[in-house]
């Protein structure tokens, strides 16, 4: 363990380069979309920076925030309400709901990635801006991860950073996004269908590109689990930035 | 909320002009002729989001206007050509289910997904066209990052596509008094018996 990366790195942001996106669940008749250049956090946010946060904003601290922005397993591992107790300050934040995670952002001049600017940020392998998603390393270490059971996550910026200087990624913690809601899959359908005709407005479900890409396919239906207050302990978030004009 | 109908709608208006302006959480002044005492606001009403909408006749008001009543909300856009007229069908469907004295007492909240066609003029076309009882009928739309927190809130997905139109689920949510939701019904066209019966006397 290498306490000193996690210090160093953490409240990092790095430069994003604009790309083109192939989601795994396209919209109809578009393979692929423009993600702009943005700037992100390089790890994800940590214990000791939403500490710092809640005291400064203490309707964000367990037994003041209102029960519609949090369930109440929020930041429940907490000694007290600004009392990390022994969590490690340098692990990344987890139990913290998608209104408190965007209320940090926001504090910060940020907000959360979208869906689109996470997985195009993540899809970057150590030496190239695509193909995380197709590298058999890559998954390896998420079916590890998938197996740790329930073993705290250890400090961020352990591992070796992406091509965008991105740390964890994958195999530390989930991450919330912005528009976690912006999914219309059935069920745990992988493929679309006419069954969901009477669910949705404006068009079917959708089909994934690759249902055998099953650590893309296990994000998402992650996601499309989440309600606004979920919280859980593996779930934690990092922040998007827009570049200046 | 046992206040003759003409002093309670004057009191909503009233409290709806006023909330617009002042804080979230806060009751309005004593401006109101018959202030009805809902004591606070409570921790788990959507009404905590504190959302400034814009109605089909163009006013700014809190998504809790209609606070006191028991209240149906859902998310649509005007353009969408099928589903959501459906939608609205669904919902009259629901008040039509009512006992009179219970849909007097019912409000209606249609928020847009798309405020930049949703324009006041456009959701006051879509009433018309509709027959709604605008006293009872809310249809406004709201600043995207808003409504991306109400969508996120009632657990309602969407995405916006190439074509202008949204890809959304279909979701009434039966909101009490206080803005807490009671009960919901996932599709359309799905039967109405979670809302009727929490809406039964």
């Amino acid at each position: 363990m290498d306490p000193g990366a996690a210090l160093a790195l953490s409240g990092l942001t790095v430069l994003v380069p604009a790309g083109e996106h192939r989601p795994f669940y396209p919209s109809p008749g578009q393979e692929t979309v423009q993600v702009a250049t943005f700037a992100m956090d390089a790890t994800p946010v940590t214990h000791a920076e939403v500490l710092a946060f809640v005291r400064d904003q203490p309707q964000w601290q367990r037994g003041r925030v209102k029960r519609l922005f949090a369930d109440e397993r929020y930041l429940s591992s907490w000694a007290g309400p600004t009392d990390l107790g022994t969590l490690d300050p340098l692990a990344p934040a987890t139990e913290l709901s998608w209104h408190a995670a965007r209320a940090f952002c926001q504090a910060q001049g940020g907000d959360l990635p979208t869906v689109h600017q996470w997985e195009h940020a993540a899809d970057a392998t150590a030496d190239a801006p695509t193909g995380a998603r197709q590298d058999p390393a890559t998954l390896s270490l998420i079916l590890d991860w998938y197996g740790r059971g329930d073993t705290p996550p250890g400090p961020v910026a352990q591992g070796a950073p992406n091509l965008h200087g991105l740390y964890d990624t994958h195999g530390l913690i989930w991450e919330w996004t912005l528009d976690f809601n912006s999914l219309l899959i059935a069920s745990d359908a992988r493929e679309g269908g006419d069954q969901d005709r009477m669910r949705f407005c404006g068009a079917g479900a959708i089909s994934a590109i690759d249902p055998a890409d099953y650590a893309s396919f296990m994000r998402f239906a992650f996601r499309s689990s989440l309600k606004a207050d979920s919280t859980t302990r593996d779930l934690g978030f990092r922040c998007a930035y827009p570049l200046s004009p | 909320m046992r206040l003759p109908p003409l002093a309670l709608s004057w009191a909503l208006i009233l409290s709806g002009l006023l909330l617009a302006t002042a804080p979230a959480c806060e009751l309005p002044p004593s401006a109101d002729p018959a202030p009805v005492d809902l004591g606070p606001l409570p921790d788990d009403s959507l009404y905590q989001l504190g959302m400034t909408l814009t109605d089909q006749r163009g006013q700014a008001v809190d998504l809790g206007l209609h606070r006191g009543h028991p209240t149906l909300v859902t998310m649509f856009y005007g353009s969408c050509p099928a589903a959501c007229p459906m939608l609205i069908a669904d919902m009259k469907a629901i008040e039509e289910a009512l006992p009179p004295a219970v849909r007097e007492e019912l409000r209606v909240v249609m928020v847009s997904f798309d405020p930049e066609v949703d324009r006041p003029e456009v959701l006051a076309g879509l009433a018309r066209e509709h027959g709604l009882d605008e006293a009872r009928w809310t249809l406004a739309s709201s600043h995207p990052d808003e409504v991306r927190s109400l969508a996120a809130v009632l657990g309602i997905s969407y995405r916006r596509l190439d074509s202008g139109h949204y890809n959304h689920s279909a979701v009434i949510t039966l909101l009490d008094s206080q803005g807490r939701p009671t009960a919901r019904i996932d599709g359309l066209r799905q039967p109405a018996s979670p809302i009727l019966a929490a809406l039964s006397p």
